[in-house]
């Protein structure tokens, strides 16, 4: 398994990897990089993990998908 | 005063601290003096080749290890001890020096190094905080233990620092590597050597989550210094993407904070450069794809045999 970051600070995409083992394929790491740098700008603001299950009850279907428009 | 993180409520806003509490964010952000190389003298650098960082071969390095008589202090006694419950290495593998709790020394290349304090720990080793003798220069070693990687050969931090060209570590953006040491020989363990530039001021995640009184408590930023901080983390991407590269390990325990104020990325095992323009790479099992294309192929292998209509 090719795990990659950290758990908290991890994109969508790349999670559904990580936690439901699916077989291999492609992520965009530069889009990754920037969903990591918005959790540590939430981490900032609110001392918590984004996505942490320890501490919040918010799952990635929570989301909503940003259209640009 | 902010919460406890258990009991804050993640919808209301978050409460700002008081300026006692707040910690002292640099003044420098998003301005870089001047590079890494010209500040820190790195007593390796002769060593180096082809402008990449200095590669100290095994047999440069001293076969002595002296343990000291001074204990750690108290954090990296709990950092250790925490370090052991959780470490997956096995005891008879675990170093002698970490388990007696002691500042010791290593020889490396006829620099003596001394660790007194330990910096923290990661999945696969520790990092201490590290002087050099007969230099005032202070830096963090990484010990990388070889029997807690499933994966022969060097790490892959190790890889790629000794990959990377120097003029990346000369941006000042990514944390400065002075020496890396293929094999430290001790006793029963084998753990490679990364020396690297030391931040004093910490990292980020230490910043939000301040020890107080033997307690963890956490200290949530003001939107405008949490803005600030936010810019300097972009600007630092920024400064490793006109480079070329992607760190794919930002977290707030990466971003490092140096004598200056400036932050430096860290940990760069998982760093990727773009050649070829793309910036996607591969993620998931190869061996679970394998197995899933050998079930297709199976499968229709099976149905051409019993089914007539496909064997055309």
């Amino acid at each position: 398994m090719t795990v990659l970051g950290s758990e908290n600070t991890m994109a969508p995409e790349v999670t559904g990897y990580y936690e439901n083992k699916m077989p291999q394929g492609l992520y965009d790491c530069e889009k990754s990089d920037i969903w990591s740098i918005a959790c540590i700008h939430f981490q900032l603001r609110t001392c918590l993990g984004v996505l942490d299950s320890h501490v919040l009850k918010t799952s990635i279907n929570d989301f909503n998908e940003a259209t640009g428009s | 005063m902010s919460q406890d993180p258990a009991t804050q409520d993640p919808g209301t806003p978050a409460v700002s601290s008081s300026a006692d509490d707040a910690v002292q964010i640099p003044e420098a952000a998003g301005t870089v003096t001047s590079p890494s190389a010209d500040r820190i003298k790195n007593p390796w650098r002769e060593h180096g080749h082809d402008g990449r960082v200095p590669y100290i071969t095994p047999d440069l390095i001293g076969r002595t290890v002296e343990i000291g008589t001074q204990p750690f202090d108290r954090r990296s006694t709990m950092l250790l001890r925490e370090f052991q419950q959780n470490s997956e290495i096995k005891h008879d593998l675990y170093p002698r020096f970490l388990n007696s709790g002691r500042v010791f020394s290593v020889l490396i290349d006829g620099y003596k190094v001394t660790c007194t304090e330990i910096l923290g720990y990661g999945r696969f080793g520790l990092v201490f905080k590290a002087s050099i003798a007969d230099s005032s220069l202070q830096v963090a070693m990484k010990f990388m233990f070889k029997e807690n990687r499933k994966v022969r050969g060097n790490s892959a931090e190790f890889k790629k620092a000794r990959k990377l060209p120097q003029k990346l570590f000369d941006s000042g953006r990514i944390i400065y590597y002075l020496a890396l040491c293929d094999m430290a020989p001790y006793i029963n363990s084998q753990a490679e050597l990364i020396i690297m530039e030391l931040a004093e001021n910490g990292d980020l995640f230490d910043s939000i989550v301040v020890s107080s009184q033997g307690t963890q408590r956490p200290l949530v930023y003001t939107a405008n210094h949490a803005r600030r901080l936010t810019i300097m983390v972009i600007e630092a991407m920024a400064t490793l993407r006109e480079h070329g590269y992607l760190h794919r390990d930002l977290k707030a325990e990466n971003l490092l904070f140096n004598k200056f104020g400036q932050m430096v990325l860290g940990d760069i095992g998982n760093i990727k450069d773009l050649e070829g323009g793309t910036t996607f790479r591969e993620v998931g099992t190869k061996s679970r794809t394998c197995m899933f294309f050998c079930d297709v192929l199976t499968r229709r292998l099976t149905l051409c045999v019993w089914c007539p209509t496909l064997r055309r």
